[in-house]
């Protein structure tokens, strides 16, 4: 009898815990779970992004890989990306494993490897936003950030968005920029938006949770908002002795990252 | 009495590789020695694939070259593919090599360990590969075995070929 009151008392404890959960969880809880001081630095952000046709960005990033079962190891690249909405991009990775260069004309999407020298090309939508997601969707590539050109052509990044907080004020490169902490389901991350009259990220985190070791991606970012383009940049003609191969397609439904 | 101790002490080394061997098994990824079929790497993106997969679905971006030959032997689908734009299509079932090692080191796997069609490796033998292009498309041959190398993601990965026809 005893043993069954305990068990009744646990229940209870348990039920009673697990209730404010279940309310923060409803749409109507979500607006209080996302600080206001965050979300207009988000605003911002966002606001200022999708007025943008025309730009550069640089990364300097890290991302961990896992290896021996559970050890985080971080791999770095630079990357380059040149765009120019609604069909032009431009990107050239050097990184640890990879050299890659990422050429869209409007039309299709090449992928040259110059370390193996192979290239691949595939027929792609007319916009960078529907390219983006195609190739993605079609062949699992992720361009470098992908999620970033994305927001500058309106795609609302913020839909996943369970919890904002925000977190205070920090110099990255040395300016000062505002600093928010955003929870998904799938991922944390945090932004860093420079606080001036061109609030870009200068500093991304991503956090994947659905990993046990939770691997994290850190992106150091470099804007020019007046770039001088050459247009044979997104043009891609093969160096002499470049090989092509193929994409491998994947099924959309159940693919990975 | 020492038979009674021989018996638990077995039971309990038996239990405890069991237990290794469930927490080795965290993911199905994984294979013998620590070595690995893929990387496993932190996101990139906070977008999930439901959004981009939905967003690909409204525009009818998939071409249709995609879903050709889903459901062809990957062999025949190799040979008979003359138009160069479509895609390679790889069987997942089939690609259960290990392609890296502890330390993530993509491995390269002998001539002679006689892998089957389908079979995915990360590199190529050091020697005795050369590049071939049959159809405006380039293949490894390495002594009698045929590679495809292709792009699994934005990573060179080689499928094992029967030879194609020029």
């Amino acid at each position: 009898m005893k043993r069954i009151i305990l068990i009744l008392t646990l229940c209870a404890v348990a039920a009673m815990a697990q209730t404010p959960t279940a309310e923060r969880n409803k749409p109507s809880a979500r607006d209080a779970a996302i600080d206001g001081q965050a979300a207009a630095a988000l605003n911002k952000m966002t606001g200022f992004v999708r007025g943008l046709t025309i730009f550069t960005v640089t990364s300097e990033a890290s991302r961990d890989e896992i290896v021996d079962t559970d050890m985080k190891i971080q791999k770095n690249a630079t990357t380059d990306i040149s765009v120019r909405l609604p069909s032009r991009l431009h990107a050239d990775l050097h990184g640890d494993d990879h050299d890659l260069q990422f050429i869209y004309d409007g039309q299709t999407l090449t992928l040259f490897s110059a370390r193996q020298n192979y290239y691949a090309t595939t027929p792609a939508p007319p916009t960078v936003s529907r390219t983006l997601d195609a190739i993605r969707a079609r062949h699992g590539i992720q361009f470098p950030l992908a999620d970033l050109i994305q927001m500058t052509t309106g795609e609302n990044l913020l839909q996943d968005m369970t919890r904002a907080g925000y977190i205070g004020t920090s110099r990255i490169d040395g300016v000062e920029c505002d600093h928010v902490a955003i929870r998904q389901p799938e991922v944390d991350w945090q932004v860093w938006i420079e606080r001036s009259d061109t609030p870009v990220p200068r500093k991304l985190v991503i956090t994947s949770k659905s990993q046990p070791t939770q691997p994290q991606y850190i992106a150091h970012l470099t804007w020019d908002f007046a770039p001088s383009i050459d247009n044979n940049l997104f043009v891609f003609t093969p160096p002499p002795d470049a090989v092509r191969i193929k994409f491998a397609s994947r099924s959309i439904t159940g693919s990975k990252q | 009495m020492k038979f009674k101790c021989a018996v638990i002490v077995a039971v309990l080394i038996v239990s405890s590789s069991v237990e290794a061997q469930r927490r080795a098994g965290g993911s199905i990824q994984r294979a013998g020695g620590g070595a690995r079929v893929n990387r496993e790497v932190a996101n990139t993106s906070i977008r999930n694939n439901q959004t981009v997969n939905r967003n690909v679905d409204r525009n009818r971006d998939i071409n249709r070259n995609v879903n050709v030959d889903r459901n062809r032997d990957i062999n025949r689908n190799v040979n008979v593919d003359r138009d160069i734009d479509r895609d390679l299509d790889i069987h997942r079932d089939i690609d259960v090599d290990v392609n890296y090692d502890r330390w993530g080191h993509p491995v390269a796997r002998g001539v002679a360990a006689g892998l089957a069609f389908g079979a995915t490796v990360a590199m190529l033998p050091s020697t005795g590969c050369s590049t071939v292009v049959v159809g405006g498309i380039g293949y490894s041959q390495c002594g009698s075995t045929w590679y495809q190398p292709y792009y699994s993601g934005t990573t060179v990965q080689y499928v094992v070929v029967t030879p194609p026809k020029n």
